[in-house]
């Protein structure tokens, strides 16, 4: 009996990801009648269908829709990238947030944004500076971790990123002295993570740039299956390492600086989402990357609803919701280690 | 160390010598021996200058202290207190003294900062000790990365629910720019406790040094000494977060720069790196006071400045778990 029962983990990966999905549909939909405007699901539905008066579309497609779709590109992008730095580096505690990737990502945006002022800013630059910004953090850490027949030793890591996201803290804190007050104000919101890039205009440059990058990633899933498996293993089984390391880095830090740039700066989302997926699914990366991705997402939505269906949480950014809750969960890790 | 005093006093009478204020060596002299309350140079060397400088002395004796003592005790070449968040705690306490208690005095508000510091310093420790590991540096730092986290981000959305921002920005970065007497007074106790109580362990750390196998042998209390070096880790943070906020990297350079030229002692190592950190840090603020004064640069942005690429040469140095001294 028992023989029979036995579905392989890709199986029952694949069916934890459409119950996942599923979930995530739904607390989508729940998610567009959360707000200060009061909308039924009956009605939600019906507006989605074409119908619905006035006031219910231009909330829905004018506000919710944009903020919900950036929450799950943000999840999307996030949950992946932690997913493959930390397969890459071996280490659990890997993530965008605490190798000072994003910190890096941020730090390039702030500066344009504060720059050029809230404005004028062009949608299709910053992409394209947080990947400079995140780049040149894991630049600086692969520099670092990596050195001629040495292996990569993962608390050094951890620790250069401290190191990093403390620099880069030092230098944006050099920049905010010379702001006024209503720069300050974005500036902090953006730097604890606050979903703003709700214009259409930016989340279709968003989506377009994450599609890219998680077909890209994607396909070099079976590839980092067997890097996981150790870097010698890999080597044998007759893959290139250093240059598909390069690939996948480069792959994990483009989709953390996209959700950087657009969403702000998610700490730990990065580190959690992979976490809870992985105990859902297995490290195959297959399944693995949808999980996370969903999961992350799911995270961001429900903690942008708390932020939107409260009134004492209003108008407080969604990552300090999402700090607050991930912390604990960083602190459980910490001490089972 | 000797040197290293040399070069501190000369580099404590440029200090005082100059400054927004254009001040002669005379004025100087008088300002500290013949004060006068009503020469209004006087009162910059004296009230504004001195105070300054003594705080500046005391940071860097406590963060470099703190560091080698971090060091030591982890076998972890990479510590450093100053990355630990400590500070976090402390601003947090101070953004709750500015909503609740908004005419608190400067000394209460001292009070809230160490408070702060304490409560955030125990929560870090504490959380570094509970599981099944040994406290290990890696461990402080990862549970200080997420204190500070999580003390960073209630003290931004309290700020921003409540419009504090501005006013929270010269809490938040370092800078010893306020420095009066009274921070100065309130500091020195935990300072020369902290100082001394360092000094004392310093052959005990030496032996600790060769392994905590070696150690037990020779008869040393392991225990006792981590427990011992780690209140002075965190008593020394705590000291330096008071006055200055969160400035890192110099628990860091420091001890490295002396252990390259006094060798793996304790006895010498914790002696040259309070001269060198003072050194270090009064060099570094006369810089941030005179580089674009009459406005000035945050102490602690200017370290991180200089602290970041010596960080990266001697993480590439760094050969694998090979650290002796």
């Amino acid at each position: 009996m028992k023989h029979k029962n036995k579905i392989s983990p890709l199986k029952k990966g694949i069916c934890i990801n459409i119950f996942l999905a599923v979930l995530l549909v739904c607390i989508f939909v729940a998610g567009c009648n959360v707000g200060q405007y009061k909308i039924s699901i009956g009605d939600v539905i019906k507006t989605f269908l074409g119908g619905g008066d006035h006031y219910c579309r231009l909330a829905l497609f004018g506000i919710r829709l944009p903020r919900l779709v950036l929450s799950v590109l943000v999840g999307l992008g996030m949950g992946v990238s932690g997913v493959v730095m930390q397969d890459l580096m071996h280490n659990d505690l890997a993530s965008p947030g605490t190798l000072g990737v994003s910190a890096g990502s941020g730090l390039f945006v702030t500066i344009y944004v504060a720059l050029i002022k809230q404005s004028g800013t062009n949608p299709i630059v910053m992409p394209f500076l947080a990947l400079a910004g995140g780049l040149l953090s894991a630049g600086v850490i692969f520099l670092l971790a990596v050195k001629k027949g040495q292996r990569i030793q993962p608390t050094k890591i951890i620790m250069t990123g401290v190191a990093m996201n403390s620099a880069y803290g030092a230098i944006s804190m050099f920049f905010m002295f010379m702001l006024d007050s209503t720069q300050l104000e974005f500036l902090q919101r953006w730097q604890s993570g606050e979903l703003w890039g709700t214009d259409w205009k930016y989340i279709v440059v968003f989506a377009a740039w994450l599609v890219v990058f998680l077909l890209m990633t994607y396909y070099k899933s079976m590839t980092l299956n067997v890097i996981n498996m150790g870097y010698d293993v890999a080597r044998g089984l007759g893959v290139d390492v250093g240059k598909q390391f390069i690939v996948l880095s480069v792959c994990a830090v483009a989709l953390s600086s996209s959700a950087v740039a657009f969403g702000g700066n998610f700490f730990f989302l990065g580190l959690i989402g992979p976490h809870i997926a992985r105990r859902l699914v297995g490290t195959d990366t297959r399944v693995l990357f949808p999980a996370s991705g969903i999961i992350a997402g799911i995270i961001v939505i429900t903690a942008d609803m708390l932020v939107r269906g409260t009134p004492y949480l209003a108008n407080i950014p969604t990552g300090i919701i999402i700090s607050v809750i991930s912390v604990p969960y960083f602190l459980y890790l910490l001490i089972r280690s | 160390m000797t040197f290293g005093l040399i070069l501190l006093v000369a580099a404590s009478s440029l200090f005082l010598l100059f400054g927004a204020e254009h001040t002669a060596f005379a004025d100087v002299m008088n300002g500290l021996f013949h004060y006068d309350e009503e020469n209004f140079i006087h009162v910059v060397v004296h009230d504004i200058r001195l105070p300054r400088l003594l705080a500046d002395i005391m940071v860097g004796v406590s963060l470099a202290i703190a560091g080698a003592v971090m060091q030591g005790n982890t076998k972890n070449p990479m510590a450093d207190s100053g990355l630990m968040g400590i500070s976090s705690g402390s601003v947090f306490a101070i953004l709750l003294m500015l909503l609740f208690v908004p005419d608190a005095s400067r000394l209460e508000r001292i009070g809230y900062s160490f408070i702060g510091a304490a409560a955030a310093t125990m929560l870090i420790y504490g959380i570094a000790m509970i599981g099944r590991g040994k406290i290990t540096s890696d461990r402080m730092v990862l549970a200080g990365m997420a204190i500070s986290t999580l003390f960073g981000s209630v003290t931004t959305a309290i700020m921003l629910k409540d419009g504090l921002s501005a006013s929270m920005m010269k809490y938040s970065a370092g800078s010893s720019s306020n420095t009066q007497w009274l921070d100065v007074t309130v500091a020195a106790p935990f300072f020369i406790i902290g100082f001394v109580v360092s000094i004392l362990i310093s052959r005990m750390l030496t032996v600790l040094n060769l392994g905590e196998d070696v150690s037990r042998g020779l008869g040393a209390n392991v225990k006792f000494i981590k427990f011992l070096s780690t209140v002075v880790v965190l008593v020394l943070s705590a000291t330096a977060v008071i006055i200055i906020g969160p400035v890192g990297y110099v628990g860091l350079m420091v001890p490295h720069i002396v252990r390259y030229f006094v060798g793996t002692d304790y006895r010498l190592i914790l002696p040259s790196c309070a001269a060198l950190g003072a050194l270090f840090v009064v060099v570094v603020d006369l810089l941030a006071r005179v580089l674009i004064a009459p406005r000035e640069f945050p102490i602690g942005v200017l370290i991180t400045i200089i602290g970041v690429p010596f960080f990266i040469f001697i993480s590439r140095r760094q050969k694998n778990d090979s650290f002796a001294g």
